[in-house]
Formats: structure tokens, C-alpha cells, sequence
């Protein structure tokens, strides 16, 4: 009896992981096969690899991606590090209301933010759509995200410690670079990070944006108008595998200490 | 001399008053201010620190106006209650923080830390983190951290309060050598009247925003100026009654057919409900023989003493506490009484007749008006 629950729950574990990520390794274990159409039994081969580095905008897309996915992390994080601090440290009633109102973008459709910040962009502003508008536009629901995740950390921090700065000659800024900022950066850190992948992996937002600017979802996706091309398998392996990696480089950091997200002793 | 002076200092949160017209005068002492949690004492050094900004009154060091400077421009050494190293610092760098701060060259910040490690016996330590030291070591790096750029006072908000009771012991002495090794001016907040009479020079009593009773603290002991203090400060035993008569200072009181005698203090009346503390280490305790207690109070109490009470009861229970002992004694009318004093074998009968005395001296009578009496902590 115990055994056949035992094996129930290790089927129902396989299922629900199976359920996550089958089309996703599906794909991945295509990109790395010579036919793409049925790849059983398999046949390694990197010939997906090698045309989509032949792929004329691929070099383009990857930086276009990288940058935005870069400054997007810088702008959210900073953003939401300030936005987490204020809410934590001023102790009003309208605390619930300014923190609700930071994390109200979360649930706004990516596709309205893209096609509202192009408008408003456009006819306000006067602002073209480019790279920097693809950055301030991801920046807006990456500052949602990031203000959660620095909140959650920052919300055990003891602000105490800044007042013992502030006695013992720190002024403002100095306590902010020596105490506070030493000990929430890998919170901050992190907010970033998870940034960086939400504005890299983003087409909704951005693609009103960039136009005809490719970044690497945006030629995923004018890719695929030319029905499943063969460098997509590449493409879409190459944007998870880059995702995967930063997160393991994160879970590594944490994991041997050189990252550390606990502040009292 | 006068190294911190605070005038008139008031401190509001929203519609609650957290400090009121509080006058402070302190030299280079070590200076307790003594209050229940929430009397407002730690609102104080908070203010002297600069961590708080007072809504009327001025903070003055060395007569220097310093209320409208920031925490970082005062130069005050403070110890925080739970320490508040900085947990990514070394020992060493912590201590030395408040001179980086300040820009003290390497050499001489050299100089401070091995001054400063060797007077709080530090040495051996510097290179650790804090979370990898004891509370006793914590402790020693707060106040090194505190005292390393020999400021011109050193604040200690409840320094004590997380540390066992040994350690706490040891710490008292301690931090009492330190301030008579710097000479400046220490003080110190604590809701803990041991802590007070132990290290102090002067002490403030502290309650709902207002200062009770500054003074010497033996002064603060031995003679209350108010309801609060008198049951604040020491262990105390009240009886409460009608005052019967008022005369050279010295009150009388009718507690259940016994006449108390007291120290009279403002606002008593012949007629008027009072009460009356007692110290339970002023009291005197005598067993007697005879069950029949009440007859022979008087001539019992008669001992060349000026007994200015008698009250008989029933020993309880005593509890033995090495070089002294408590008397727990039932004096009826549901009053207990407690009675300190050397441990003696013809006290360690239970229900046993007893009668107690005191000097009226040691006694002190006050009004029973609607304030209440402090509930004692600590």
C-alpha cells in the first residue's frame, strides 16, 4: 500500500515536470539534431547552430537583447531600491497604498504597456521608438518585479544600523555606501538579474518599440513567419540556455556563500 | 562643569508626548536615567544623539547648542541595546569605524584600537566577525566601538539587557571602571533600578515623559519625593490608610486599628486616605512567642528602637537566599508584607507570629489620590 503511494507521487513528479518542460527540451533536443522534422533515432549535428550564425540580424538581435536586458536591470533595480527603502522606512498610513501602487504594473498586460508607452511616446514626448524606448517601456514592469523582490529582502533589514552609522559620523550617503548597501546588494542583485531576463526575454513590450530593430524574441518571431525555420530550434535553445546559466550562476553564488542574503548575525 | 544640558526638551509623536519639559544638567559622571518602558528615557538619549529632533527645548554640549546638528556632527559615543555591530565587519573595522569616519589616519587608528581593545580586554579578537563572538564579546565591541574616538559623552541605551545575569554583573562593574578610567560623562538608560544604583553617580527617575526625581542616587533611594519613585525604586512594601495626624513632618496613619508613622509628604490632610512605603531591607522583624501577638505588640516593639509602627502577622514562608533571606509575612487584610534582611534560624518556622517595625524615618506617606502606584519591572 505505502509503495503504491510512494510510486503514485513519483509518477505524478515526472508528469507535472514533464507538463513544465516537454516543449522546452523537445526543442532544445531538436536544435541539436539533423532532422528537424521527426529526430528519432537521433543524430547529433550543430548544422542549426551554424545557419543561424549565418542568420543576417542574429549578431544584431543578440546585442540589441543584451542591452536592453542590461539597462533595463540597472534602471528597475535602482528604481526599486529606492521605491523599497522609502516604503520601509516611512512608516505612514499610506504605506499599503504607495507599496500597492509600485506593484500595480505587474498586472498590466505587456501588450498594452507596449502599445500605450509607443503612443504616449510618440504623440507627448515625440520621442521614435528605438532601443531607449524599448528600455524605459520594460523598465516599467521590471520596476514592479524588481520593488517585490528587494522588499522582500529588505523588509529584515534593521534600520538600526543605519542610525549607528549616523552616531558613530557617517553622514547619509556614507551610511548608505558602508552599512546599508554592503549588506542588500545581493538582494539588489538579484532584482537585477531577475530584470535582465524579463526585459531580454520580452517581445509584447518591446516589439512596439524597436520596430524594425531585431533583438533576439523579435527574430524569433519574424522568424516564424516564414513558417519553423531552421534556425529557430538554435535560437530558442540559445535564449533558454542563456537564461539557465545566469540562473545557475546565481544559484552557484549563493550556494557557496560568496553571495550571502541573510543580514543579522 | 556642565558637558550636556538639555532645556526644556519636549518630544511629541503625532498627539502622544513622549518627553515633556525635561531639564537635565549632567557633569562628568555616570548618569542613570531610571523609568519603566515607554517613560520616555530612551526618547532622551535619543535626542542627545541627534536620532530625534525635539519639538521645543535645546540640547547643549560642552555649551555648545547642538540641536539643530545632525547624529554625525555631535561626536557622541553610543552603545546600543542588541549591539548593533555591523555584521559584515571585522571586530577591528567596527571599533574603528567611527574614526574612519572621521578621518583619522591609518597610524593613529592603530594607536586608538590597541588602546581601546586593551581597556575593554579585547585583544585576540579582531579579525573575527561579529556573529562569531559571545554576548560578553559583542558587548565589548559595542563599547569599544563607542568610547574608541574618546568622545565627549557616551550614551548606553540598555546595554545590559540581552546578557545573562552573570554576564551582566561582570559587564556592570566593567563599564563602570571604563567611565571612571575616561572621565567623561556616561549615561545610561535602563528600566532596571539594579543597574541604576550599581553604576551611577546621579540618577533620574523617569516616568510618562517627565522627570520623577533627579539626584545622588542614594538620595533617590533612601529618600522618595514622590508616589512613584517611593514604589519605583527598591523593593517596597505599601500600606494604605486614613491619616490621623500630621505633625513635625511626620505623618500618622490608621492601617486597621495600627498607627503608622511616616514621613509626611505635599498634599496630605488629617482625614485624607494615604499610603505609606516601606523599604522591605528598613524593616524589622521579631518572632514571638505567645499567639497572642496583639497584647504584646507594644511592649515587643519597645526596644530603644523609635518604632514608629507595629504591625503583627504571620510568617509565610522565608526564602533563603544566602547572605540574605526574604520574609514573606502575612499582616492580614489580604496584605503581604516582605521583609529583607540576614538569614536568622528563629525565622524559618512557618506561621509563626511575628511583629514588624520601622522607623517612621524610613517610612514615607503619601496621598492616595487617583494616580496609581508604578507597576514595578524588573
Amino acid at each position: 500500500m505505502r509503495q503504491t503511494v510512494f510510486g503514485l507521487q513519483v509518477v505524478m513528479l515526472i508528469g507535472l515536470y514533464l507538463f513544465l518542460y516537454a516543449p522546452i527540451f523537445y526543442i532544445i533536443y531538436v536544435s541539436f539534431q539533423t532532422n528537424n522534422i521527426w529526430p528519432f533515432p537521433p543524430d547529433f549535428s550543430l548544422h542549426h547552430y551554424q545557419s543561424l550564425l549565418g542568420l543576417r540580424d542574429f549578431h544584431a538581435a543578440l546585442f540589441n537583447s543584451v542591452i536592453i536586458g542590461g539597462a533595463t536591470a540597472v534602471l528597475s533595480a535602482l528604481f526599486a531600491t529606492m521605491a523599497a527603502i522609502g516604503v520601509l522606512r516611512y512608516r505612514t498610513r499610506w504605506r499599503a497604498t504607495v507599496a500597492g501602487l509600485y506593484l500595480a504594473p505587474l498586472f498590466i498586460a505587456h501588450i498594452l504597456i507596449g502599445i500605450a508607452s509607443l503612443i504616449f511616446n510618440k504623440s507627448v514626448l515625440g520621442l521614435p521608438g528605438n532601443l531607449g524606448s524599448a528600455v524605459i517601456a520594460n523598465a516599467t514592469y521590471a520596476t514592479a518585479f524588481a520593488f517585490l523582490i528587494v522588499l522582500a529582502q529588505l523588509a529584515r533589514y534593521d534600520w538600526r544600523l543605519d542610525e549607528a552609522a549616523m552616531v558613530f559620523g557617517a553622514s547619509p550617503v556614507g551610511t548608505f555606501r558602508e552599512v546599508t548597501l554592503p549588506l542588500i546588494w545581493p538582494s539588489v542583485l538579484g532584482a537585477a538579474i531577475v530584470s535582465f531576463l524579463m526585459a531580454f526575454n520580452n517581445l509584447e513590450v518591446t516589439f512596439y518599440q524597436v520596430g524594425a530593430t531585431p533583438t533576439l524574441p523579435t527574430l524569433a518571431w519574424g522568424e516564424l513567419r516564414h513558417g519553423i525555420s531552421e534556425e529557430l530550434y538554435a535560437l530558442t535553445s540559445l535564449i533558454n540556455g542563456a537564461v539557465f546559466l545566469l540562473l545557475a550562476m546565481l544559484y552557484g553564488l549563493l550556494r557557496s556563500g560568496v553571495l550571502r542574503v541573510e543580514y543579522r548575525d | 562643569m556642565v558637558a550636556l544640558r538639555l532645556e526644556r526638551v519636549t518630544k511629541r509623536f503625532g498627539r502622544v508626548t513622549a518627553v515633556e519639559g525635561v531639564d537635565l544638567e549632567i557633569g562628568d559622571e555616570f548618569f542613570a536615567l531610571l523609568g519603566p518602558s515607554g517613560s520616555g528615557k530612551t526618547t532622551v538619549l535619543r535626542m542627545i544623539a541627534g536620532l530625534e529632533a525635539p519639538n521645543q527645548g535645546r540640547v547643549l554640549i560642552d555649551g555648545a547648542d547642538v540641536t539643530p546638528l545632525a547624529p554625525y556632527r555631535r561626536r557622541i559615543g553610543m552603545v546600543f541595546q542588541d549591539f548593533l555591530l555591523f555584521p559584515h565587519r571585522t571586530v577591528a573595522e567596527n571599533i574603528l569605524f567611527p574614526l574612519r569616519m572621521q578621518g583619522v589616519g591609518a597610524a593613529e587608528q592603530r594607536q586608538h584600537l590597541d588602546w581601546i581593545t586593551q581597556l575593554v580586554r579585547l585583544i585576540g579578537v579582531e579579525d573575527r566577525y561579529p556573529h562569531q563572538l559571545s554576548g560578553g564579546q559583542k558587548q565589548r565591541v559595542a563599547l569599544a566601538r563607542g568610547l574608541v574616538s574618546r568622545p565627549k559623552l557616551l550614551l548606553l541605551d540598555e546595554p545590559l539587557a540581552n546578557l545573562d545575569r552573570e554576564l551582566r554583573r561582570e559587564m556592570e562593574i566593567e563599564i563602570r571602571r571604563f567611565q571612571l578610567a575616561l572621565g567623561i560623562p556616561f549615561i545610561y538608560v535602563t528600566h532596571n533600578q539594579e543597574e541604576a544604583l550599581t553604576m551611577s553617580d546621579r540618577m533620574a527617575v523617569m516616568r510618562a515623559g517627565r522627570v520623577e526625581q533627579i539626584g545622588d542616587k542614594l538620595d533617590v533611594y533612601h529618600h522618595p519625593k514622590t508616589r512613584f519613585v517611593a514604589a519605583f525604586v527598591g523593593a517596597n512594601n505599601s500600606v494604605a490608610g486614613t491619616v490621623t495626624a500630621l505633625a513635625d513632618r511626620l505623618a500618622t496613619i490608621d492601617w486597621h486599628g495600627h498607627a503608622v508613622q511616616a514621613r509626611a509628604h505635599a498634599g496630605l490632610a488629617v482625614g485624607a486616605q494615604a499610603v505609606c512605603y516601606v523599604k522591605s531591607e528598613k524593616i524589622a522583624v521579631e518572632a514571638v512567642a505567645d499567639t497572642d501577638t496583639r497584647t504584646q505588640t507594644q511592649t515587643q516593639t519597645d526596644t530603644g528602637r523609635a518604632a514608629a509602627a507595629a504591625i503583627t502577622g504571620t510568617l509565610r514562608d522565608s526564602i533563603f537566599k544566602g547572605h540574605y533571606a526574604d520574609y514573606l509575612i502575612d499582616i492580614g487584610e489580604g496584605r503581604e508584607i516582605t521583609v529583607s534582611g540576614p538569614p536568622r534560624s528563629d525565622l524559618f518556622s512557618h506561621d509563626r507570629p511575628v511583629v514588624l517595625s520601622w522607623a517612621a524615618a524610613d517610612a514615607d506617606a503619601f496621598p492616595a489620590d487617583p494616580e496609581p502606584a508604578a507597576s514595578r519591572e524588573a
